[in-house]
Order: structure tokens, then C-alpha cells, then sequence
């Protein structure tokens, strides 16, 4: 298992004991039950939004879309029902209407109220992992739109870079994301993030930009077709959100390593020099930092915080 | 031998009474046979009558096997199943299937807990009869000897299976609980202008929200579209009038009257049943309901109509 020996020594007795009641469902009894586990850091509003009979579409795919460890979440319940579709990006919009608004939700309930309850131990700075995973997401998108990509892909390029560190949220969470009994420990989060999704039924488009988006040169991973513009577009995006502050270290001895200076390769494959990218990057900067408040307002709303602790207070 | 029997017809909660008599109080689940298979849909409160004539019979030369598709987990399309006869004779086969859940939660566990101390006397483990449960997503599933059996998820609250029944070129189609696909997303824009761009951040749900919602739609009813094509008999969750459907139970995951009549019809159905009573429909709405959209059909198309009752029995 993944899970570090120094977490388990500091957690409380009764995280120990959780964490081993939760692991014995998830990992001896396989195919019982999963226990979902999000980001505490969107929790609150997650739980404000869906624990009302009143939940409406549109609230239900902000918070999704909002969310790395969500969105991830989501797509893999869409190819568990669904194993057998092209496996191309599917919309959150078709996910939604096709396994029922209420399903989502609880489902998005259930992980909410497991990191609320805050009973599994998360390796990791999650606020920081949320913001790096976001404002790359943002990034990505404004660049996208930039480079004229067509508004009906835009969001597979959002979810594609909200999600592209998801393996460190893997090693960090110890395959309580979704039941899968693998060790991760050993492989950078990249790799880790590619195997987790591939495993999960994500589609291979995706898992490539997970693994591959620290590479300047392709690996030969089996994570076929590469949509190379996606990838392209998220490791400048990567940048971008890492060079506007919001990076998300990794653990020691994890390879990777910060890009100073977006390559040519990268500027090349975009259709961009490094005067007309920078030209871009300074347009869309502006945007960015005007969304990106906006955002950190909806998920870090004070009020959403009373709200749900009167919530979570009264059961 | 292609029969369809109806043993529960009732939605929601079993509905026994004076006002119930003739379509009957009984929650979903009926019986299919063909010349070597019996198939049951649902264990709802039906299948406790379903029983008395299984074993009544059925078991005196042997013991039948038996397949048993449940479309969902909600009460009423499982009330039944403690009280299945053939689950307390020693050998019996009964094959369980159903829809995945999204947490991973096996069919058996919900029949587990069902029959777990605290709600019944006997645990699913003490009962004799040798059960498999099997989760099942949209596929076909060949049952041997002509008949197959297709299984596509539905529009419903919760993970819903329908099936589509083949043997010897014919078809029965079992569509419940169910409503049409709809766009959730047309909501966008109320929305967005009742809170305010701060909150409603308009990055993340644009105006392509509604467009791609309005695909999703079209592609979900298309899909079902397809699975109820051609059925010679299509059971159709019909639970309300579109009235009440309009007013008060959109997203319910129930389907109006009118609705299940023209979708039937663009599906080129030769026979629908109106299916899934409301349980507050009594035996006199239920006629006045029969009379209404039956006749009307019957003058200017080939279809016929007919409302569910226990005890109805149809051949192919």
C-alpha cells in the first residue's frame, strides 16, 4: 500500500481504526463497496450544493467541473456504466442527464462528506494541489479559446489539465479514490495518474496527458491515440498556473521538474513563436486572475461554511 | 410459447383495497415464458402470487430454473423477494441480475440487507435455494435456446434497467421506471442572472452548457428510441397524466400518459400496456383513464392500448 508509515503512526486511534475498516472494504472484500474520498478544500460547498432535494444541473457541474478529484470521479462513473462507449471525452453535461442528476449527486455527497468528516488520512496540501489544479484547468481553458480551438472541445481541455495531477492525489490517497488495489508508491505521480485512469476506464486521451505532460519527448505508453494539441496545450498551461504562483510541489523524491522557460517544442506545436505565445500569455493572464478569484470566492464562500456545518451538525 | 403474465402493476408502494380490486394493489412483477424458460421482471409485492403458481406448477416434476432481471433497487421492484417461494426449496436455481450500483455495492448485498436480523427472520445466507446475483450494464445476454435478453439503462433517480426480451422474431419490451431524457441546463440562464456573475462563474457553466446538454438529450432519447423499436409488446412506465407531469413531477423519473402513447407510436410498437399505476389511481380513474387514451388510440392508429392489471395475460 501507498500509504506512508509516518501518517499512520501520527493519525488518532480512531483514524487508525477507520482507515483499516475502510481499507478492509475497499481492498479485502473487492466489489462491496467503494468509499469515495474529495478534496476537504471543496467540500463544504460540495456538500451545500448536494445535500438539498432542490440541487439543480448547473450548480451540480460547477462544483464538478470546479474540482480535479470530482471531475475525475465523475468521468470514471460515466465508463463504469458505460464501458462499452467509443471512449472518446465525454461532456459532464451528457454525464449528468445520462446516469440522472441524482446519482451524480449522491455520489459527489458521498465523497464530500467522507474528506468533510476529514477520516482518511491525505498525504498531501490539498489546498494547494485544488489551486495548482485549477488555475491550470483556467489556463488552459483562456489559452485554448486564445488559439481558436472550437468552444464544443473546450471543456475536454479544461478537464484535461484540472486532472492531469490526479496521480498524486492517487499515491497521496492510497487507491481510496476508487477501489483499485495497486501500489503507486514506487511511480512518479505522472505515471501513477496515467496507470490510476486507465484503470478506472478514463479514456486513453486522457490518461496520455496525465502521463506525458512533464514530457518534452513522447514515451512509447500504450496510452494511444495522443490528441498532441490537448497535451500540448495543458504542459503550457502547466507553466503558465506554476509560473503565476500557484505550483504544487511534489513530495521528495518525485522526478519532476520545473520547466523555466516554455521549449520550442511546445510554442511549435501550438503555432506559436515565443513573441506571439508571450503576447498570449499576457492577454490572457488578465483573465485569468479575475476568474480565478471568482472561483476561490464560489468554493471558499464563508457562508457556504456556516451553512454546511449546520448541515453536517444536524444528522 | 412467447406468454407475458403481470403478477404486481402498481408503482411506488403496494396499494390494496376496495378501489384497487380490479387492476389490482400489487407492486411490480411479471412473468415471461417461452417454451423451456421462465423469466421474471421485478420482486415487487406480485411476485408472492407469481409464486403460488410457480409452485403450484412448476415444481412437481423437478426443479424449473429460474431468471430474474431487476430493473432497479427501489422498494417497490423488490418489496417482494423475501416472500419468493422457490428461495426457500433446497436446489432450486434462480439466477439474480441487475444494474450496477455507483458505489460498487453488489446486487446481493441489497437483498442481503433487505433480509438482514433486523428486517427479517431468515438472512439471505440461510436461504436453501442456490441463488447467483450478477451485475449487469447496457448488454445482451443469451439465455439459451432462442432467447435473448438486451438491458439498457433508463432515465430514473437511481441506476434503472430495461429489457428487451427476443425469441423467434418476436418481442416484448419491459421500459419502467423511466421519463424522457431532458436538458436540465435550459435552467442556465434564470439562474445565472438570479445570482449574479460573481458566484455563477461563467468559465466554468457558458451559454454552451445548454447546447451541450440539448446533444446529450437528443442522443439519450435517440438511444432509447432504439431500444423500443418494433417491440410487439412494449410495458411502458406511464405513472401520470401529462398534467400532473408538467406541474409537479419532472425529474421524478416517471413518464406521462400521452408521452409513453407517442413515443410508442414514432417507435412503430404494436402493442403498448400502460404500466406502473400510480398507487392513488383507483380501479374507477384507472377506467376512466383506460376508456380516454384506449378508444381515442384505437379510432385513427393501428396500435393497440391497454392499461396493466394483474392478472392480465398476453401471447405472442
Amino acid at each position: 500500500m501507498i500509504n506512508s508509515k509516518k501518517a499512520i503512526c501520527t493519525a488518532s486511534p480512531f483514524k487508525r481504526a477507520w482507515d483499516g475498516l475502510i481499507k478492509y472494504y475497499t481492498h479485502k472484500t473487492s466489489g462491496l463497496r467503494h468509499i469515495y474520498v474529495g478534496l476537504r478544500t471543496s467540500a463544504d460547498k460540495a456538500i451545500s450544493i448536494c445535500d438539498t432535494a432542490k440541487t439543480v444541473a448547473p450548480d451540480l457541474l460547477r462544483i464538478v467541473s470546479l474540482d480535479p478529484v470530482l471531475s475525475f470521479l465523475v468521468q470514471h462513473l460515466y465508463y463504469k456504466f458505460y464501458p462499452n462507449s467509443n471512449q472518446d471525452y465525454v461532456s459532464f453535461e451528457r454525464i449528468i442527464i445520462a446516469l440522472h442528476l441524482n446519482t451524480v449527486k449522491n455520489i459527489v455527497l458521498q465523497a464530500a462528506e467522507t474528506s468533510y468528516a476529514n477520516l482518511t488520512e491525505i498525504g498531501m496540501d490539498q489546498e494547494k494541489f485544488w489551486k495548482h489544479s485549477v488555475a491550470t484547468a483556467i489556463f488552459a481553458k483562456l489559452l485554448a479559446k486564445e488559439r481558436g480551438v472550437k468552444q464544443e472541445n473546450l471543456q475536454e481541455y479544461w478537464t484535461a489539465a484540472l486532472i492531469h495531477d490526479i496521480g498524486k492525489f492517487a499515491q497521496a490517497a492510497q487507491g481510496l479514490l476508487v477501489n483499485i488495489d495497486a501500489d503507486y508508491s514506487e511511480s512518479g505521480h505522472a505515471k501513477a495518474g496515467a496507470e490510476y485512469a486507465k484503470a478506472c476506464g478514463l479514456p486513453d486521451s486522457l490518461c496520455a496527458i496525465m502521463s506525458e505532460h512533464h514530457s518534452l519527448k513522447l514515451s512509447k505508453a500504450a496510452y494511444a491515440p495522443i490528441k498532441l494539441d490537448l497535451l500540448y496545450n495543458t504542459i503550457a498551461a502547466n507553466y503558465l498556473a506554476n509560473k503565476a504562483g500557484f505550483s504544487c510541489k511534489s513530495k521528495k523524491g518525485d522526478k519532476q521538474k520545473t520547466i523555466k522557460k516554455l521549449p520550442p517544442v511546445v510554442l511549435s506545436a501550438l503555432n506559436l513563436t515565443q513573441k506571439t505565445g508571450n503576447e498570449i500569455f499576457v492577454k490572457i493572464k488578465i483573465e485569468f486572475d479575475e476568474q480565478f478569484k471568482k472561483i476561490e470566492r464560489f468554493i471558499l464562500d464563508k457562508s457556504t461554511l456556516e451553512k454546511t456545518t449546520e448541515i453536517m451538525e444536524a444528522r | 410459447m412467447f406468454s407475458l403474465r403481470f403478477w404486481g402493476v402498481r408503482g411506488s408502494v403496494p396499494s390494496p383495497g376496495f378501489d384497487t380490486n380490479i387492476f389490482g394493489g400489487n407492486t411490480t412483477s411479471l412473468e415471461i415464458r417461452t417454451d423451456d424458460k421462465i423469466v421474471f421482471v421485478d420482486c415487487g409485492t406480485g411476485i408472492k402470487e407469481a409464486s403460488k403458481n410457480l409452485i403450484k406448477n412448476d415444481f412437481n416434476d423437478g426443479l424449473p430454473e429460474l431468471n430474474v432481471f431487476i430493473s432497479h433497487s427501489h422498494w417497490d421492484h423488490i418489496l417482494g423477494f423475501p416472500m419468493f417461494t422457490p428461495l426457500f426449496i433446497p436446489g432450486a436455481k434462480i439466477h439474480f441480475r441487475g444494474p450496477n450500483f455507483p458505489n460498487g455495492e453488489s446486487l446481493r448485498s441489497v437483498f442481503s440487507y433487505m433480509t438482514s436480523y433486523k428486517y427479517w427472520p431468515i438472512r439471505l445466507s440461510e436461504l436453501p435455494a442456490n441463488m447467483t446475483f450478477e451485475q449487469i450494464n447496457e448488454q445482451t445476454i443469451d439465455l439459451g435456446n432462442g432467447l435473448k435478453v438486451t438491458s439498457k439503462y433508463l432515465n430514473h433517480p437511481v441506476r434503472c434497467l430495461g429489457y428487451r426480451f427476443e425469441y423467434k422474431n418476436k418481442v416484448i419490451v419491459t421500459a419502467f421506471d423511466t421519463e424522457p431524457f431532458w436538458n436540465p441546463f435550459a435552467l442556465f440562464k434564470e439562474h445565472s442572472q438570479e445570482a449574479g456573475d460573481s458566484e455563477y462563474c461563467n468559465l466554468i457553466c457558458d451559454d454552451y452548457a445548454f447546447e451541450a446538454g440539448e446533444k446529450a438529450t437528443e442522443a439519450e432519447n435517440k438511444k432509447m428510441f432504439d431500444f423500443i423499436k418494433d417491440a410487439d409488446i412494449l410495458i411502458y412506465d406511464s405513472s401520470y397524466t401529462e398534467d400532473e407531469y408538467e406541474n409537479s413531477k419532472l425529474n421524478w423519473g416517471h413518464t406521462s400518459y400521452e408521452t409513453a402513447i407517442n413515443s410508442a407510436l414514432t417507435a412503430n410498437v404494436k402493442k403498448l400496456i400502460l404500466f406502473h399505476h400510480d398507487p392513488l389511481r383507483t380501479d374507477k380513474k384507472l377506467s376512466e383513464i383506460e376508456k380516454r387514451y384506449c378508444s381515442s388510440c384505437k379510432n385513427k392508429q393501428s396500435m393497440e392500448i391497454a392499461l396493466a392489471r394483474e392478472g392480465l395475460i398476453l401471447e405472442l
